[in-house]
């Protein structure tokens, strides 16, 4: 995850709890929805969810499908009626209103352009509607266009355009509103993988001169990294985790969080814990490792904390012939290789630990220098980064974060 | 139209007025305004006259009489030979009809889909489409016309090719009546049933003919394996409903043959036609029409049963 | 299978599948199709008495027989009144329609699939199990012999089928499409206006051509309603031929032309329409 880490920002923006004056431009409040099955039965798609949005901030839900990520977004645009709670825009409850009576402006998954008008007409559709004069129109459209880049578009009709170009002028649509908040429903979903990334560079740009508050929901991780400013975890209709990202993935809150944000997933392994003199000795069916004893200490503050597991990202593994002081026992895992896949700059190792003998449920992944010379079938070892291991409870909490 | 109030010109919401508050209102019912009118005249046109004729139903209306007898016309009707032979008629009529059009609907469909220029098919498809258009009473004319003993063209025909050595009096015999108005039927439904069997053929991606032909399979079990499952839905759909429309079929029989010779292609529908709006015993035919509903009906169940299921997967 | 049995098989199959069986099927298709309609072309064109000459062409062609068939007995009204009838139930009929048909593809409400399992029941319902009741109700109301007692029963015939068609329609068009107009600042009633309705106007074309032609076809409640010149349809005023005593072929023959000629042209002008209308009224 080096492009989340290295990735700059400019001094000035909200980006931390601490010294975020700003006010707030979208309030969810104790929202819950419930849908009514065919058959009588009730199911919870967001539970019980409150978040304050910044102004101006960038906010992406992520979460896997049915984790009511959408529906949330659907609610704020006034789509779905929420069952209880309250929806707050720049400080007005918007309860009741109409998503025309709402200012909000939603990008959608399949674009939903017009098929009927064109690239102008598409654009132009929400002033029009709200009886801008024609010139105020023509305008605004003309700088939207600008901004964008695809004032050759114009007089196309959606079905004549790319994915790429569609997606432009679907944002086109919004942006035009000028609204006070975005809204984008997995809008990069349908693209093919090399425009997404371009795309998302270029959503990138576009909120840093735009400057408006966005919730994004997506089920990629990768774009929940790249564009927000706070990411919100969700599963089963409640939110796991809001941070920024760097914190999701370093300190993710739980279990949930842990697996979901990281690819190739953080590792798993049902741990016994010892307190012994030198730290917090972990044992594992693959392992025994030595944690500092700045982490024992954590674990001590948190006082009959009942660690069952540890995880473990592949990237914190390390083949010892790579790692240049020699190596403390303490951190050391022997394992077979069972798969070697090249990914380019790195290669991913499949391993089984040593005990393990045909058990394929116990195999885990590592992610190791392209020069690491391990051949399939054969025994490697590695050097666990300690720093980086994860403590969960019986609940599935994270105990170090 | 109200629906253009909402906003002023700058684009601010418009909250008062009588107008906005229309709209509000409209917008708040939608389904009560966009369903109302058509549920509200279903009320009328159709609800109405079925609550008539249950009503009827129960009456008893034979010449003079008209009281309140709630069996008497369905014993009638099931002690009544006469409504036997009707139920039998149709039966054959109704049958019939589905085979000569279900089999020449496929051939047609099949033919039509081996034409790989769309233009040219398109123009075929125009041509067959015409006698689907024809007013029902014209098919029947038409037919009667074709079939006349002494001028039809058809006796014409045969006897110029030496088929015939006297022209036959095809709608004066009932076995040869019944024949020309299941014809007459047939023709105006094969054009139905072949649309929508080009639409199932159509449906076949040309990826599964390619499969089967590498798999080696000869024209007959690409028919049989490939064509048939697909078509199936097609098939269930286009005999459904040109049975059930036969089944009920009044002007095309009424207008060949008006039921005759002596009753020889009366179906149902003619039968309930002469006692409800010729004889004026509206108790009776409503009886009559009544087993007709409920055969239909049951029917149809089994089409809604699968039309709902249709939606379920579009959801 | 043995090679040679599949090969002489396989022949067999590729003859009958072969360019000339084909258009030599179609001929003959095309051929039982059009075939009496010209036949019925052709008598038209002779006088009533020329139809007893049994020549397969009309030795001189006239359009006398039109001119007693129109003119003579007056039916050229009704021509008129098959127009205004058909035009007029098929105005009502699509604007009572596509909305209703436009609420099914898009709402859910209480009792939905009961009522639109209603709207199927009503489309299949057999309409000759109505003509008795229509035939009461019309006379008590004093709609015999009127258009409108005509033009009330087209509507009970085809409203329920156009809800299902333009049902059918509209379920074509994402919901996404009404969600984002909505957004954009559409009430609902403008999200139909100016983006579901435009979209699905080849639909509407197509589920307008279907009312106008099957209104235009029907006979059973015409004839029931209507044997009057002031308000009968061509197809019964044709039909009335055969109540003479001795029918006027040619003359009939001409009515049915007649009656026969609009439905043709439209059915050559719009196939495509009418194409997707039957088997998107017939799907699912």
């Amino acid at each position: 995850m080096s492009d989340t880490a290295d990735r700059s920002r400019e001094e000035g923006e909200p980006r931390n709890e601490q010294g975020r004056d700003s006010k707030v431009s979208l309030a969810i409040e104790g929202v819950t929805k419930e849908f009514t099955e065919d058959d009588g039965s009730t199911v919870v798609a967001v539970d019980d969810m409150t978040l304050d949005v910044y102004d101006s901030e960038f906010i992406v839900f992520v979460g896997p499908s049915g984790c009511g990520k959408t529906t949330t977004l659907r609610t704020v645009a006034g789509l779905e009626r929420p069952t209880r709670g309250e929806i707050r825009i720049d400080g007005d409850s918007v309860a009741g209103r109409e998503p025309r009576e709402r200012d909000v402006a939603m990008v959608f998954q399949n674009y939903a352009l017009y098929p009927h008008k064109t690239v102008r007409e598409n654009i132009a559709f929400p002033l029009v509607i709200r009886k801008f004069p024609d010139d105020v129109v023509e305008e605004r459209v003309a700088e939207t266009v600008e901004l964008l880049g695809i004032g050759e578009l114009l007089d196309r009709y959606p079905s004549d355009l790319s994915g790429g170009q569609q997606q432009r002028v679907a944002l086109g649509r919004a942006i035009i509103r000028d609204p006070e908040v975005f809204l984008f429903d997995e809008p990069l979903s349908n693209l093919d993988a090399k425009l997404r990334i371009e795309m998302r560079t270029e959503l990138n740009k576009l909120h840093d001169r735009v400057g408006k508050t966005s919730v994004y929901v997506t089920h990629d991780q990768a774009e929940a990294m790249t564009l927000a400013d706070r990411v919100v975890v969700m599963n089963d209709g409640r939110i796991q985790q809001v941070d920024v990202p760097e914190v999701v993935y370093e300190r993710p809150a739980n279990r949930f969080v842990a697996g979901f944000i990281g690819e190739p997933p953080m590792n798993f392994f049902d741990a016994e814990i010892d307190h012994a003199e030198d730290g917090l000795r972990v044992r594992t069916d693959a392992f025994e490792l030595v944690l500092s004893p700045s982490v024992a200490e954590t674990v001590a503050e948190r006082d009959g904390a009942d660690i069952v597991e540890v995880g473990v990202r592949p990237e914190a593994f390390e083949a010892v012939a790579h790692v240049d002081t020699a190596v403390d026992e303490s951190r050391l895992v022997e394992a077979h290789v069972t798969v070697i896949e090249p990914m380019g700059s790195h290669h991913d190792l499949t391993l089984r630990p040593v005990g393990a003998g045909d058990d394929e449920s116990a195999e885990y992944t590592a992610r190791v220098s392209k020069d690491t010379d391990a051949v399939e079938g054969e025994r490697i070892r590695l050097a666990v980064d300690t720093e980086e291991v994860h403590l969960f409870d019986a609940t599935g909490e994270n105990v170090l974060a | 139209m109200s629906d253009d109030a909402g906003f002023y010109y700058d684009g601010s919401e418009v909250h008062s007025g009588l107008t906005g508050r229309l709209s509000r209102a409209v917008n708040d019912h939608i389904r009560l305004f966009l369903l109302g009118p058509a549920l509200l005249s279903l009320l009328v046109v159709f609800v109405y006259p079925v609550g008539v004729l249950l009503w009827s139903s129960l009456r008893e209306t034979r010449g003079l009489t008209n009281e309140f007898a709630p069996t008497a016309n369905f014993a009638r009707m099931f002690s009544d030979p006469s409504f036997w032979n009707a139920v039998e008629r149709t039966l054959v009529y109704s049958f019939g009809s589905l085979t000569v059009t279900m089999v020449a609907g496929l051939g047609f469909a099949l033919a039509l889909n081996k034409v790989v220029n769309r233009r040219v098919r398109d123009a075929y498809t125009t041509l067959i489409l015409l006698s689907w258009a024809v007013p029902l009473s014209i098919v029947g004319l038409t037919w009667q016309w074709m079939f006349n003993g002494q001028l039809g063209v058809v006796n014409r025909i045969l006897v110029d090719l030496g088929l015939l050595s006297e022209p036959v009096s095809w709608l004066g015999n009932s076995l040869t009546a019944m024949a020309v108005v299941i014809l007459a039927d047939a023709w105006s439904r094969i054009p139905f049933a072949t649309i929508v069997l080009l639409a199932g053929l159509q449906s076949i991606p040309q990826e599964m003919y390619d499969a089967v032909r590498v798999d080696g399979a000869t024209t007959f079990q690409r028919f049989r394996h490939l064509v048939l499952p697909y078509l199936r839905p097609s098939l269930f759909v286009a005999g459904l409903i040109t049975w059930m429309f036969a089944f009920r079929a009044f002007a095309i029989p009424f207008s060949t043959t008006g039921g005759g010779p002596a009753g020889a292609t009366e179906t149902l529908a003619i039968y309930i036609h002469r006692f409800g709006v010729q004889l004026f015993d509206f108790g009776f035919a409503s009886a009559v029409s009544l087993f007709l509903v409920v055969v239909t009906l049951v029917v149809a169940a089994f089409y809604v049963t699968r039309v709902l299921e249709g939606i379920r997967e579009i959801e | 299978m043995d090679t040679r049995r599949y090969r002489r098989r396989q022949r067999v199959w590729d003859l009958l599948e072969s360019r000339y069986v084909v258009h030599v099927v179609l001929f003959f298709a095309v051929l039982f199709i059009v075939g009496p309609l010209l036949w019925m072309l052709l008598t038209s064109l002779r006088t009533n008495a020329a139809v007893y000459d049994l020549t397969y062409l009309p030795s001189n062609p006239t359009l006398q027989a039109y001119h007693v068939a129109l003119i003579e007995r007056g039916f050229w009204r009704a021509v008129v009144n098959s127009v205004v009838i058909s035009s007029v139930s098929t105005v009502v009929v699509m604007a009572i329609g596509t909305p209703a048909g436009y609420v099914f593809s898009r709402y859910r409400f209480r009792f939905d699939n009961l009522v639109f399992t209603f709207v199927l029941l009503t489309r299949l319902f057999p309409p000759i199990g109505l003509v008795t009741p229509y035939f009461r109700i019309m006379s008590v109301f004093g709609l015999v012999n009127t258009r409108v007692g005509i033009i009330i029963a087209n509507v009970y015939l085809w409203l329920p089928l156009v809800i299902y068609i333009m049902r059918n329609f509209f379920i074509t068009v994402p919901n996404a499409l009404d969600e984002a107009a909505r957004v954009d600042g559409c009430t609902k009633v403008q999200a139909f206006r100016h983006v579901v309705f435009p979209v699905v106007k080849p639909g509407f074309a197509a589920g307008t051509i279907l009312t106008f032609l099957y209104s235009w076809r029907e006979f059973l409640f015409a004839f029931t309603v209507s044997n009057d010149l002031s308000s009968m349809t061509i197809p019964v005023a044709t039909y009335l031929f055969v109540g003479d005593t001795s029918v006027q072929w040619a003359s009939m023959a001409a009515a049915a032309v007649v009656a026969t000629i609009p439905s043709a042209l439209v059915v050559l002008f719009f196939q495509r329409y009418i194409v997707t209308g039957l088997t998107g009224g017939g799907k699912g």
